[in-house]
Formats: C-alpha cells, structure tokens, sequence
C-alpha cells in the first residue's frame, strides 16, 4: 500500500497531498490530506515570481505539518516525494524542490518530478474515473486540449498565446474585481447576473485558440463604455466567457470528431467555472457523450495530483536522480513517457 | 563586513569564525593567503586576474550541527545551477559539519543578487531540517 506525498508551487497555489494506492489494485486511490495555501494579491494586481516564491516559503513548512498530521503519517510511512518539476514560475518553483531535496535526503527516499499537466490529468481520470477521455486543461497558466495514444498525452490544440485564466485575471484587474479567493470565481459571479450580449472577436484557429486579441479589444471596451453607462461590468463578464467558452467547446468537440472519443474531462482551476460545464456538457449530450469535471478541492492547483502521478510514475519503477530534481518553466506535456498505461 | 580595497579587489567575509585582522589578510577555505602576494613586483591587477577571474567574490562558511546535515545540505543546494553562468560562479563543498561557499561574480550587484538567492534557499534548508529531521 504505498504511499506517496506531493509538493506542488508551480503559481500562487503552494499545495502539499499524501495519497495512498493499493498495489492489489482492488480498490480506489485514498486521499489521506491535501493542503492548499492561496496567495492572494490586492484587487488589480497580479502575482510575480518573487513574492511568490516569498509566499511558498513562509508557508511551505506550515502545511506540510498539516497534511501529515491530517494524514495521519510519519516519515517513515512515506514511500516516495513527488513535487512538480514544471511548467510554470521559477522561483517559486525551485523554493518548493529545495523543500523536497531536503526531505529526500533526511528521511532517505527516492523523488519523482512530475509534469504539473500530467498531474491535472491523472487525478482528473482517478477521481471521476473517466476512461479514455479527451481533456481540455484549462488554467491561468495553460489551455491545451489533450488526447492520449501511445504512451504519451498529446496536444491536440492549445492557445498560441496566452491561457484562458490568464485572459480572464487580467480583465478581473482591469475591473478591480477582488482576487478573493480567486480572480476567476468573481468574474464567474459577475456573469451570472450579465443580461447583455456584447459582441467580441472569436478567435479560433483550426485546432488552436487565442485569446490576446480578445484581452486587447476588451480592455478597450471597458475603458471606453464603461465610463459612459453603455455597457456594465456584468455585461462584459458574461460576453467574454460566452465568447471564450465557445470557443474551447469547439475546439475540444473538434478533438472529439477527430479521435472519436465520447468523454470529455475539465481540469485545471477554469474547469471550475460552472458556465463552462454547462456549455461543454449540451455539447456533449448532442453527441450522445459525457463531461467530467472535478470540484475545487482537484480542479484547483494542489498537491495530491502531484502524489497522484508521481505514485503512477514510480510503481512502473520510474525515480528521478537528484541531480536531475531541477526545475523547468517549460515542460510539454507529450514529454513525459507514460509507462503507467496501455 | 570589511571592504578591502588595498588590492584593488573588494572582498566581503561574512564567516563568524574568521575575523579579519587587516586589509591584506583573506580567509579562503581556512587557509590564510600568502601575504608575499603583495610583494612581487608584478602590478597587483595580474595576479588578481589570474587567481580571480571575475573579480568580486564572498566566501561563507556555515556550521551544521553534524556533518551528515551539512553534506545533505550540500547536495540540496548544487543542484540549481545559477542562471547567469558567465556572470555567476558558485561553488558548494561540505567540509565535516561545514558548509562551504565561494561566489565569484562579475559586479558588485551580480554578487549581492546572487548570495541574496541562495541565502533564501539555504534558510529553506535550514528550516525543514529543524522541523522535519528524524533522529537516525
């Protein structure tokens, strides 16, 4: 029954998970803890690297205690320390690894870095059980939708600029919404009660998206309308998610038609949004498919989806030396061999 | 933190353990330099170029309680490589229950940007060892 515990930092969230697999296979992963400290920056402004990694380090400690104590384990019981090895921020990144080394080293167990991606993934497919899904990641620092063949997650369409939360954030700034508990969650409210339909660019490119363009014409519209009274903040909050939602469900429904796939699996923090579920999902239903999505405790950055796919990672017999426990700001998702699957 | 000046090469000694009795006295892994340096009759500049290439350097010593956290220590910290290599030259060695440190930068600021960095992560390392070692 091994058990695997996770650091995962790679933005604003720093997350620690202990996970347990039963190696008889019989029964479902156990989520023992899983931590999470947001750091939240004041309305308008987003977050940098080096207060972040700030942020890891004064709290890293802290949670770490709280999820072994909530797991009920000691250093002893832990089989294997997974964190993530990329993509995303560097310092923040590297503060975490120097945490993980460390305890490697002192209680003298193996380390796996893990794909950030990959871990939205497998603890997406654990947690809904989902099959053989096609998966739209979409966060603040990536937007991909991925299929699996042969051993690796391949990309089947991304942005070509920025990410879909990303996008979002910076308009929630532009606004002032507050980033409590996130800048997302209060564009998402703000929707809700938006009764104009502004018309915005609709930037598909075959399998791919952007969404710079989008940001750029928006933020225009605000400074200009705004003031005026022609258009209010929900209005604008409901026109940008119905523009970029629809243009994510065409582009994983193109993925759908393409590999003949009926599941669909949301993850990473916009999976929360609950519009998008509902766009994906009447899309879905006319196609005689199914969506997945997980709650914010998995959809979220955190550190049990790290423990998840590194556990997957090391029971096929997979370590990563130490000196090669480095971080990366870019690491594509189709790099990682996955041995754990046919 | 004295600055020394009379080579024509600032040289910051953080290290507790070795006090700096004069201006041409340096500490560099506990051994004392030669003072004859300063008496050759070549101009200072060459030798400092060929014995520091960068001409800014910080030398640290750090004690652990044991020599089995200081190699750990060690281990943990060599792992990073710094990001401006042709600017930045660090290099880490576990000496018994030392940790030894010696920073060779290009300028003043290249210096203080790096030590600042590692002092972050060295305290990381400190930190989870106070609270997270097992007694072996």
């Amino acid at each position: 029954m091994p058990i695997a515990l996770g650091l995962e930092g790679s933005a604003n969230k720093l997350g620690i998970g202990i996970i347990q697999h039963d190696d008889t296979g019989k029964s479902p992963a156990k989520v023992l803890s899983n931590i999470r400290d947001t750091y939240i920056t004041p309305p308008g402004q987003g977050f940098l690297p080096r207060d972040t990694a700030q942020h890891h380090r004064d709290c890293i400690l802290q949670v770490l205690r709280k999820a072994m104590k909530e797991a009920n384990v000691t250093p002893k019981d832990i089989d294997v320390i997974c964190f993530t090895k990329g993509p995303g921020m560097g310092a923040p990144l590297t503060s975490v690894a120097v945490v993980a080394r460390t305890l490697a080293l002192m209680w003298n167990k193996p380390m796996v870095g893990v794909n950030h991606c990959i871990g939205h993934i497998e603890m997406g497919r654990e947690i809904t059980g989902a099959g053989n899904p096609i998966v739209l990641y979409v966060s603040g620092g990536n937007t991909q939708v991925i299929a699996y063949s042969q051993n690796r997650y391949r990309i089947f369409g991304e942005t070509l600029d920025i990410a879909i939360g990303n996008c979002l954030d910076r308009f929630a700034r532009i606004l002032g919404l507050s980033n409590d508990p996130s800048p997302g969650h209060n564009i998402e409210q703000y929707a809700k009660r938006g009764k104009n339909y502004v018309p915005l660019p609709y930037t598909v490119k075959g399998m791919d998206v952007s969404f710079s363009g989008i940001l750029s014409h928006i933020e225009s519209l605000a400074e200009e309308q705004l003031k005026a009274g022609t258009v209010t903040p929900e209005d604008l909050c409901y026109s940008l998610q119905e523009t970029l939602f629809a243009m994510l469900v065409e582009i994983t429904e193109r993925a759908m038609a393409h590999v003949g796939s009926q599941e669909v699996l949301l993850v990473g923090g916009v999976a929360c949004n609950e519009k998008l579920q509902e766009m994906m999902g009447q899309m879905a239903e006319q196609r005689g498919g199914k969506v997945f999505a997980t709650d914010e405790r998995f959809c979220i950055d955190n550190g049990i989806m790290i423990a998840q796919a590194g556990l997957l990672a090391y029971s096929t017999g997979y370590e990563t030396p130490l000196e090669k426990t480095t971080c990366t700001q870019r690491f594509r998702t189709d790099e990682v061999y996955v041995a754990w699957r046919e | 933190m004295k600055m020394d000046n009379a080579l024509g090469k600032k040289k910051y000694d953080l290290t507790a353990a070795t006090a700096h009795t004069g201006p041409l006295e340096v500490s560099h892994r506990g051994r004392r330099r030669k003072k004859t340096r300063v008496r050759l009759s070549l101009p200072t500049n060459c030798i400092q170029l060929t014995r520091m290439s960068f001409g800014h350097s910080l030398h640290l010593e750090i004690p652990f309680p044991t020599p089995r956290l200081a190699s750990i220590a060690q281990k943990t910290l060599s792992v990073d490589k710094e990001l401006k290599v042709d600017q930045v030259k660090r290099i880490l060695t576990a000496n018994g229950d030392k940790l030894i440190v010696d920073f060779e930068c290009t300028s003043v600021k290249m210096l203080r940007v790096s030590a600042t960095s590692f002092f972050e992560m060295l305290t990381m390392v400190t930190s989870t060892m106070e609270q997270f070692d097992v007694d072996e």
